[in-house]
């Protein structure tokens, strides 16, 4: 059966655009989703430093919170420095996920992505143009 | 296929301290459904432990009696799979890509789950133990 499929891609420009100390994290809201739940199924990311990323996965825009009731995360993927492949020794880094089942719901019905991108390096991840990342996400809405 | 969301509520479920190897057990009550398939789990804890997941049909949950004990699935979270976000909060432990068909033999639309501590330093009772535990349930529809 065919899935319907949501690509859903942050802008270099926009989001993710600060620094990020070891273990820190910067979040996001990607709206026009057009759906309010879906299954994940992969992730790809392009980032200027090679550093390990989490990205986390949260149903509302409330992202972490030290209540437990209140903190509704649906899963949470890693990529390693070892994941970070480049083309000609030269350029960007790619990451890429496939194969995944992550389902989510966006508990505050806004069609939107709630995602938190922590750095998991020892290296600061770059503010501005020499720390860029984009982040796109393959969402089915069938599954 | 529409999903079916559970999650424990910190204050009333897993609240008790847990030796090593020792369960709790929970009724999660109002699914919706009596059958489908569990594909993600995500465990927040206060503390970071080696966690079990146990699921059972119905609310006999584990019997030494072999033919009473329907016991249909469990999930391992190690402590090494537990991160916490800026060094501090909650720890996040998240199992994806599962597929462990689920159904309720009292068909009283409850899903029967068993948390194991599997540490060896023993789970706390209340506030400073706190842990919730979210399933995501396809139902096949």
């Amino acid at each position: 059966m065919r899935q319907d499929v949501v690509i859903v891609r942050s802008l270099k420009g926009t989001h993710f655009t600060g620094s990020l100390a070891q273990h820190a994290m910067e979040t996001e809201n990607f709206t026009g989703l057009g759906i309010d739940d879906g299954v994940i199924t992969s992730i790809i990311v392009q980032s200027d430093q090679n550093l390990a990323w989490d990205l986390y996965i949260w149903g509302t825009d409330g992202f972490d919170d030290t209540d437990l009731d209140a903190d509704k995360l649906f899963g949470f993927v890693t990529f390693a420095t070892t994941d970070g492949l480049r083309i000609a020794g030269a350029n960007q880094y790619y990451y890429t996920k496939h194969d995944l089942y992550i389902p989510f719901i966006d508990l505050d019905h806004s069609e939107e992505l709630h995602v938190g991108l922590v750095n998991r390096s020892a290296t600061a991840k770059n503010a501005g143009a020499t720390g860029e990342v984009v982040v796109e996400f393959v969402i089915e809405r069938g599954k | 296929m529409a999903k079916v969301m559970v999650k424990s509520d910190k204050d009333l479920h897993f609240t008790t301290e847990l030796i090593t190897n020792a369960i709790e057990k929970e009724a999660f009550t109002g699914l919706g459904i009596d059958h489908g398939v569990i594909r993600s789990i995500v465990i927040e804890s206060i503390q970071n432990l080696d966690w079990d997941l146990y699921f059972w049909e119905n609310s006999t949950n584990n019997s030494t009696d072999l033919d009473l004990d329907k016991a249909i699935g469990w999930v391992a979270l190690p402590n090494t799979i537990g991160f916490q976000i800026g060094a501090t909060g909650q720890y996040y432990y998240v199992k994806h890509d599962l597929y462990i068909p689920i159904r309720n033999l009292a068909h009283n639309e409850t899903l029967y789950v068993g948390l194991v501590n599997r540490n060896g330093t023993q789970k706390e009772a209340d506030a400073s133990g706190y842990i919730t535990v979210m399933a995501m349930i396809d139902d096949g529809n």
